[in-house]
């Protein structure tokens, strides 16, 4: 460019003291003119405050063990920071399962009428339910700005949160299944296709429920369906339930793939 | 590095990318902003928003134009929201001082116009500025000066009808 603002105009147009015409002159030049703009008064309190405003909400701390595992195995920077601050990586979440599993094990050695069993078989499936609904929305998840600002839709977001859960909770579940003193007529399948069926299902109401209240909700019918099942034996876990299960689950998926653009809307889905 | 590179490396999720734009463009969009909103609470506000939104969609600057006119295309609009959620939206016009330096403003070539502005009262100019130099539209202007759509509508229409009066 070939002229400047002269030095004087500039700074008492940063105080305010300029009249408009003036003002706006310099504003359509500064706009185009990084030279002008360094010429500004610069206040460094004022910009490190800022910037510390803006670092909360950007950047959520140190790059955790997962993110740098996941950043050299050539996974996109950010995409590794969404997927390490999944709640499948969380204490909480990962002892929760263990918590479950362990239970399964140690009680189903000294339980005869398969109680154990049954309340595993009740709370495993909920498992990847509770790690999605708890980790959206601003009331419980700590990491829900970074969330907001990163670049990367909702829907995706959503599902790749989804698939860690599961894979946590599934990889988890199948370590502990040898040891768990089961029916002969069970295999893995008893839990796994109800988990999915549940997964599935609460991203379809994601869709259109804030996501705790869609967990609280899936949680809510599976207990019913649960409760219902108990006055009986175990059927609800036996082949002919499965169907149920594999059906429910494709269901939901169908409406988690045709809703996939209601995941945006604010509040809704995270 | 360009601006339009920092762009490309904040959409890698490199933070160090968005402080260094920040660094550069914070201090003149806060400046823009306090003509625009005199409490310094909001504008800052505004100016967090505005950086926080890069981050998450630095793609949304499609490499045309200048990644100024970006910033505050975005900075105006955060203002706006801001004032909006505010509940009292104080909104003062920064303080105008009446030696006009036309040598200046012939300098800086906004020439014409520059002239044919200084014949509009305070706020038909106020309306030209959200209008027509910031780019927001009637409804946004409405907002950020806090009078009714039709006013500025009207106001617009009187403010041109001078402008060209003067032209001629």
């Amino acid at each position: 460019m070939s002229w400047h603002v002269d030095q004087d105009v500039l700074h008492r147009y940063q105080t305010g003291a300029i009249d408009r015409v003036v003002a706006a002159s310099v504003e359509a030049h500064v706009t185009e003119c990084a030279e002008c703009r360094g010429d500004l008064i610069l206040d460094e309190i004022w910009l490190n405050q800022s910037w510390a405003g803006i670092a909360d909400r950007v950047e959520p701390g140190r790059p955790r063990v997962i993110e740098r595992l996941l950043v050299s195995v050539g996974v996109n920077q950010h995409l590794a920071r969404v997927i390490a601050l999944s709640p499948a990586f969380r204490v909480s979440f990962v002892l929760a399962v263990i918590l479950v599993m362990g239970f399964a094990v140690s009680a189903s050695a000294s339980d005869p009428n398969g109680w154990a069993f049954r309340v595993f078989l009740f709370l495993a499936p909920l498992l990847p339910v509770a790690g999605i609904a708890l980790a959206y929305g601003s009331l419980v998840d700590a990491a829900h700005e970074l969330t907001l600002s990163s670049p990367i839709d909702s829907f995706r977001l959503l599902v790749l949160r989804a698939i860690t859960v599961l894979i946590v909770s599934v990889g988890i579940g199948l370590v502990a299944w040898p040891f768990i003193d089961t029916p002969s007529a069970f295999g893995p399948s008893a839990w796994l296709a109800p988990a999915l069926a549940l997964t599935l299902t609460t991203l379809a109401l994601a869709s259109r429920f804030e996501a705790w209240i869609a967990g609280a909700m899936v949680a809510g019918g599976w207990a019913t369906a649960m409760a219902l099942a108990l006055a009986g034996d175990l059927e609800t876990f036996n082949a002919g339930a499965q169907s149920v299960y594999v059906l429910a689950g494709i269901v939901a998926g169908l409406v988690v793939a045709v809703r996939r653009n209601s995941y945006d809307r604010e509040g809704v889905g995270r | 590095m360009t601006d339009a590179e920092l762009l490309a490396a904040i959409a890698e999720g490199r933070a160090d990318a968005l402080r260094e734009l920040h660094e550069r463009h914070a201090p003149w969009l806060a400046a823009r902003l306090s003509h625009r909103s005199a409490d310094r609470g909001i504008v800052d506000e505004a100016i967090q928003d505005t950086f926080v939104a890069v981050w998450k969609k630095p793609q949304a600057h499609r490499g045309e134009g200048e990644v100024g006119a970006w910033l505050w295309s975005i900075a105006i609009r955060k203002l706006i929201d801001r004032l909006r959620r505010s509940r009292a939206p104080r909104l003062e016009r920064a303080p105008v001082v009446e030696s006009v330096e036309e040598s200046v403003l012939a300098g800086i070539g906004y020439g014409d116009l520059g002239k044919v502005m200084e014949g509009l009262s305070p706020e038909l100019m106020a309306v030209v500025q959200a209008r027509i130099l910031d780019g927001l539209s009637t409804r946004e202007a409405a907002r950020l000066l806090g009078i009714p759509t039709g006013t500025v509508k009207t106001r617009l229409m009187r403010a041109k009808q001078i402008m060209r009066e003067q032209l001629a």
